[in-house]
C-alpha cells in the first residue's frame, strides 16, 4: 500500500516540476514578498514626523533633539508642552513618533552606574510602518549614545521606553517578517492541495484512477504527501532565509517550530483538499483560495491585532488555522515560547487539522469519480 | 450465466432521470461487443457501472465472475477501462504515463520493463516514448490510452467511444490493435458512434433511451430492416424525397449526401414505379439500384419505427 502512495506522490512531483506557473508561484512570490516586506520594514521610510516634549531643557537635551533632527530620518514638527498634547498629536496621526525627555534626563545620564529612561510613543496603527519607525528611533538614539558618552567612561545606555499607541502588542519588524513564514507556506500549500483533485477531475484522469487498484485513501495520502513535502521544503527554506538572510534570531525550540509547521501544513492540506472536492474547475478552486486567504489574513492579526478586534471577529478568528499559526510563530520564534505556553493555540490548531482532514476524507469518499 | 460479462436488469437513475433502464446481456469470453446508440442513450453510464466506477441503482453485473459492486476492489486487476473523457497526463512523457500506470497496477520487477517495451511497440509508440503526451496527435493519444489501460493485461477491456474524433486512418490502426487483442483472447466491450466500427464487432447492442432495443450480430441486425433497399442517385434530392415519401409500398426514405435510400416492400416492382413518378415530377435520375443495407441504415430505420 505505501508503495502505491509513493508512486502517486512521485508522479505528482514530476508534474509539479513541469508546471512552470506553479513553480514560479513557489519561487517568485516568496522572494518578492519577503523582499518587499524587508524593504517596507527596513530603513525605507524617511521624514518621519516627530514631536518632542523637552522637560529637561538642558544643553544635553537640546543636543539630543538637534541630533534627531539631523539624523535625516525625522522631520521635527512640534515642540509639545504636555503629555496630553503629545498623546493628541500621535492619536490624530499628526506625528508618527513622539519623544518625551524627562525633567532629570541629563542628570540621570551623567550619574555613573544608572541608566536614563527615554519614553518614546510610536503610532502603531500599521505594524509595518510602526516597526520601521521603531527601527529609525532606535538607530538614532544608538548613534547619539555613541556621540555623547565619552568612550572611556562607563557607558550608561539610554533606556528606550517604547509605547505603541493603538497597538498593544509589540509588532516589530521581526514579527512581521516571521509571520511571512506562515503566510507564504499557507498560500503555497493551499494552492497545491486545492488544485490536486479538481485538476484530475477536469482532465478526466480521476475516472481513470478509479479503475486502478489505488484506493481512495491512498489517493488522498499520495496527494497529501506531495503537498506536505512541498510545503515543508518551502517552510524550511524560508526559515533559513529569515534566520540567516535577515538575521532574525530564533529564540525558541527549532524542533517545536518544525513540528508545529507540519501540523499547520496538514491543516491547510485538509482545507485545500476540501476546496478541491467541492469545486468543479481549477479556476473555481483558485478563486476560493484567494477569497479564503483574504479573510484569513485579515483575521490573522497581521494588520490589526486579533486582541483588538470586536468579539465576533475574534470568534471567527478562532476558526482560522492561519490565525493560530501566526500567533504560534511569533511566540516561538521571537519570544521563545515553549509548548506549555502555547496550548491555547496548539489545541485549536490540532482540532482544526482533525476537522479539515476528516471532512476532506468524508466528502472524498462520497464524491463521484 | 457463465459469460465473461453479464448484466441483469442493470439500471441507473440520476435524480429523476432514468439513464439506464433494466439492461441485461451475457457476453462470452473473447467476444467484441459493440454498444451503439445516439447521444445520451446511456452507453457511458452502462460502461461505468460495468467497470465498477459507479454503482447501479438497481440490478447487478458480474465481470470475470466478480460482482461489480461488492467485489469492485478485486475486479480492478482484471479489467481495463478507457473512459470517454479519457485523458493522459499531458505534462508527462509517453513513457512516464505508462510507467505510472505500471506502478500503480503493481507491475514490477523484470516484467515491468519488458511489458512496457512490448506495449509501446504494440501501440506503435516506441519512437515517441520521450514526447510529452500533451503534444501527441489525437490518434496517438488514444493508442497510448489503450496501452495504459492494458498495462496489467486484463482479461476484459471496456472502451467508451475510444475513437471519437480520430481520423479514419488512425481509427483503422486502433482497430488493428483491438484485433490483435481479440486474437489474444481479450474480451472487449466497446461503445462507438461509428457504425462501420460496429460492423467489426462480434455482437452489437443497439441502445436507445436507456434500453437495449436490439441485440445480435451485425449481419442479423442488418436483416432486421423491413423490405428491400433502393439507392437513388439524383441532383434533385429535395423533390425526390418529397415524391418518394408519398408513393405506395414505401417504408422509409433516408437522405445520404447525394443519394436517397428508400426502403420498399418489393425492390424490383417499386424501382420502376419510383423512377416513373420522379421523372414525372421533373427530377433527373442518374442511377437507381438495389443496395445492401449497412448497419447505419438499419439502425436509423429501427429507431425511427419505435
Ligand atoms: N453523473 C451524472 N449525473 C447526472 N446525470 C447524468 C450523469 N451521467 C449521465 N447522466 C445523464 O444520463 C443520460 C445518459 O448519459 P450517458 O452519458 O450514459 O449517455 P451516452 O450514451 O454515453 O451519450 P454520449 O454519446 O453523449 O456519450 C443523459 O441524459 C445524461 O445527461
Ligand atoms: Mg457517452
Amino acid at each position: 500500500m505505501h508503495k502505491t502512495i509513493l508512486n502517486l506522490a512521485w508522479k505528482e512531483t514530476l508534474q509539479l516540476l513541469r508546471d512552470r506557473l506553479l513553480l514560479a508561484f513557489m519561487v517568485i512570490i516568496p522572494v518578492v514578498q519577503l523582499g518587499l516586506i524587508a524593504e517596507a520594514t527596513g530603513a525605507g521610510i524617511r521624514n518621519i514626523k516627530l514631536a518632542v516634549w523637552d522637560q529637561d531643557k538642558s544643553a544635553f537635551s537640546r543636543d539630543l533633539v538637534t541630533a534627531l533632527k539631523n539624523s535625516g530620518d525625522f522631520n521635527l514638527m512640534y515642540y509639545a508642552q504636555s503629555y496630553d498634547e503629545i498623546r493628541a498629536l500621535v492619536n490624530d496621526g499628526k506625528v508618527g513618533a513622539a519623544v518625551i525627555i524627562p525633567p532629570d534626563f541629563s542628570r540621570e545620564l551623567a550619574r555613573t552606574g544608572a541608566s536614563a529612561t527615554l519614553p518614546v510613543i510610536i503610532d502603531g496603527t500599521n505594524s509595518i510602518v510602526a516597526s520601521s519607525l521603531l527601527g529609525a528611533v532606535e538607530s538614532a538614539i544608538a548613534d547619539l549614545t555613541r556621540q555623547f558618552v565619552p568612550a572611556n567612561a562607563i557607558i550608561t545606555p539610554i533606556d528606550l521606553k517604547i509605547e505603541f499607541a493603538f497597538n498593544a502588542t509589540l509588532n516589530i519588524r521581526w514579527s512581521t517578517i516571521v509571520t511571512q513564514l506562515g503566510f507564504i507556506t499557507y498560500q503555497l500549500v493551499l494552492v497545491v492541495a486545492a488544485v490536486g483533485f479538481v485538476r484530475e477531475r477536469e482532465l478526466g484522469t480521476l475516472e481513470q484512477l478509479a479503475v486502478t487498484p489505488i484506493s481512495r485513501l491512498e489517493l488522498l495520502l499520495g496527494k497529501g504527501l506531495m503537498a506536505l513535502g512541498i510545503g515543508m521544503l518551502n517552510y524550511t527554506l524560508l526559515y533559513l532565509a529569515i534566520r540567516y538572510g535577515f538575521e532574525i534570531p530564533m529564540r525558541g525550540n527549532l524542533a517545536l517550530l518544525m513540528a508545529l509547521g507540519v501540523l499547520f501544513t496538514i491543516a491547510e492540506i485538509g482545507v485545500g483538499t476540501l476546496l478541491s472536492i467541492v469545486t468543479h474547475s481549477q479556476q473555481q478552486a483558485i478563486l476560493m483560495v484567494f477569497m479564503l486567504a483574504m479573510l484569513e489574513v485579515t483575521f490573522s492579526g497581521y494588520l490589526v491585532p486579533t486582541e483588538n478586534m470586536p468579539w465576533f471577529m475574534q470568534t471567527i478568528a478562532n476558526f482560522s488555522p492561519l490565525q493560530h499559526f501566526s500567533a504560534i510563530l511569533r511566540a516561538v520564534y521571537i519570544k521563545g515560547s515553549s509548548l506549555e505556553m502555547l496550548w491555547h493555540h496548539v489545541i485549536p490548531l490540532a482540532a482544526l487539522t482533525g476537522i479539515t482532514v476528516g471532512a476532506g476524507w468524508y466528502l472524498f469518499n462520497r464524491a463521484e469519480w | 450465466m457463465t459469460g465473461q460479462i453479464t448484466a441483469t436488469q442493470l439500471s441507473k437513475t440520476f435524480r429523476k432521470n432514468q439513464a439506464v433502464r433494466g439492461v441485461s446481456f451475457d457476453i462470452a469470453p473473447g467476444e467484441i461487443y459493440g454498444l451503439i446508440g445516439p447521444d445520451g442513450a446511456g452507453k457511458t453510464t452502462t460502461i461505468r457501472m460495468l467497470a465498477g466506477v459507479m454503482d447501479p441503482t438497481r440490478g447487478t453485473a458480474r465481470v470475470n465472475g466478480l460482482d461489480t459492486t461488492r467485489q469492485a476492489e478485486q475486479l480492478r486487476a482484471h479489467v481495463g477501462y478507457m473512459a470517454q473523457k479519457f485523458s493522459l497526463y499531458g505534462d508527462l512523457s509517453v513513457r512516464e504515463n505508462i510507467e505510472f500506470y505500471a506502478d500503480i497496477f503493481g507491475v514490477r520487477g523484470k516484467a515491468r520493463a519488458e511489458r512496457i517495451a512490448r506495449l509501446l511497440k504494440f501501440a506503435r509508440l516506441d519512437q515517441f516514448q520521450d514526447r510529452d503526451a500533451g503534444v501527441l496527435s489525437g490518434g496517438m493519444k488514444k493508442k497510448l490510452g489503450l496501452a495504459c489501460a492494458f498495462i496489467h493485461r486484463p482479461r476484459v477491456l471496456f472502451l467508451d467511444e475510444p475513437t471519437n474524433g480520430v481520423d479514419p486512418i488512425s481509427r483503422r490502426e486502433f482497430w488493428d490493435i483491438l484485433s490483435d487483442l481479440h486474437i489474444e483472447g481479450v474480451t472487449i466491450f466497446i461503445s462507438t458512434a461509428y457504425l462501420d466500427e460496429a460492423e467489426r464487432c462480434s455482437r452489437v447492442g443497439l441502445m436507445y433511451r436507456g434500453e437495449i432495443i436490439r441485440e445480435g450480430t451485425p449481419i442479423a441486425l442488418r436483416q432486421l430492416v423491413q423490405g428491400d433497399l433502393l439507392a437513388i442517385i439524383t441532383p434533385d434530392l429535395q423533390i425526390a424525397e418529397n415524391v418518394a415519401q408519398k408513393l405506395p409500398g414505401i417504408f422509409e426514405v433516408q437522405v445520404y449526401g447525394d443519394r436517397l435510400h428508400v426502403f420498399v416492400d418489393a425492390g424490383a416492382t417499386r424501382a420502376r414505379e419510383i423512377e416513373i413518378a420522379l421523372v414525372a415530377a421533373g427530377a433527373t435520375i442518374k442511377q437507381i439500384r438495389p443496395a445492401a443495407p449497412h448497419l447505419q441504415e438499419a439502425f436509423i430505420s429501427l429507431i425511427s419505427h419505435l
